[in-house]
């Protein structure tokens, strides 16, 4: 119950912070991409350097230790298929289920496609290639 | 422009609620990783509805009728006691899994959230379109406009599994992190995105 409590209260607030800042807009997007408008950028980037510290003490709590992680084999390529995507639809999976709430119900086809490329990669996956920790379940 | 959040205040928002996910969950934040879960979790019911279940299939489906039955933290609290030697130094134990109906509340409430801010910015109304100028004149509002977002979400789809992650697992969580993966998918996703936003509109 408490689980499922905090996945709606976090769900909830990021969907409205998402269009509050102008995430789910593709104007908006589309100006940061043309490097007309820097606000998303600033938004983003201070969030990250914001982030590092809360981490860093998140660590000293739980013992953990900093890691700089692995480079995945689908790092890059799977960032330029996504970053294609992104920049034509505006939508990453999250934006495109928050646009649907917004009224912008074109974002239904998008996530449907989101959806429909997860699952046939997922299959193209463990049928042929298996690479090792392809899945980001627990990034 | 003007009426969306200031960037300090979307910065902020933006970074108390990854923590939060981090502390009230026990993952990193990830839209992309929650989406494969629940697809994942779409193909395992899809074996699962065979006619009759092997003994390892009954198995699983035990052990997830117990998780199901017990919360998080009694789970987090018994497995802590079995093996973690943190639990002992007392130390925060933050690691957990997340069920599926977790993973659908969670997609809902992104939903809802639409809901709330599109209310606060003053447009609510439905339309069948992404309510943006510059994407109608760059692909008009036709079947061309959503063959468009079909193809992109494919795209979307396959990259951010085949990435494993998203803005949000890899941007935000992952350069928190600081993630090396995390920096390639983030600066390879931004370079793409820019240069074929300045191509779309050099060929307009």
């Amino acid at each position: 119950m408490k689980a499922a409590l905090s996945s709606l209260f976090l769900g909830v607030s990021l969907g409205v912070v998402f269009s509050l800042g102008g995430f789910t807009s593709w104007d908006e997007l589309h100006k940061m991409f043309l490097l007309e408008d820097f606000r998303l950028y600033a938004t983003f980037m201070s969030a990250v350097v914001l982030l590092v510290g809360i981490f860093a003490v998140l660590r000293k709590r739980t013992g953990e230790t900093w890691d700089p992680g692995v480079v995945h084999k689908g790092a890059v390529m799977g960032g330029l298929l996504f970053g294609l995507g992104w920049c034509v639809t505006g939508s990453c999976p999250a934006l495109a289920l928050v646009q649907i709430g917004e009224g912008k119900l074109a974002a239904v086809v998008t996530f449907a496609g989101i959806v429909l490329g997860n699952f046939v990669f997922a299959m193209v996956h463990d049928r042929w290639l298996r690479w090792p920790r392809a899945s980001c379940v627990d990034d | 422009m003007e009426h969306y959040l200031p960037f300090w205040a979307g910065a902020v928002a933006l970074a108390v609620l990854t923590a939060a996910h981090k502390i009230l969950t026990g993952r990193n934040l990830g839209v992309a990783g929650r989406v494969s879960a629940v697809v994942d979790a779409l193909r395992g019911k899809a074996v699962e509805a065979a006619p009759e279940m092997s003994e390892g299939a009954l198995m699983a489906a035990l052990l997830a009728a117990t998780r199901d039955a017990f919360s998080d933290e009694e789970i987090a609290a018994a497995e802590a006691r079995a093996e973690s030697p943190a639990a002992s130094s007392g130390k925060l134990r933050l690691s957990r899994t997340i069920s599926t109906s977790s993973h659908l509340i969670f997609l809902v409430g992104l939903v809802v959230g639409g809901v709330v801010g599109a209310i606060v910015l003053g447009d609510a109304t439905p339309s069948l379109s992404m309510k943006s100028e510059a994407f109608t004149a760059l692909f008009s509002d036709g079947p061309l406009a959503f063959m468009v977002l079909f193809a992109g979400g494919i795209l979307v789809g396959i990259g951010t599994r085949m990435a494993a992650g998203c803005p949000t697992g890899h941007a935000l969580s992952g350069l928190g992190r600081l993630q090396v993966g995390s920096l390639v998918s983030t600066m390879a996703f931004f370079a793409i995105a820019l240069g074929t936003s300045f191509l779309l509109e050099a060929l307009r």
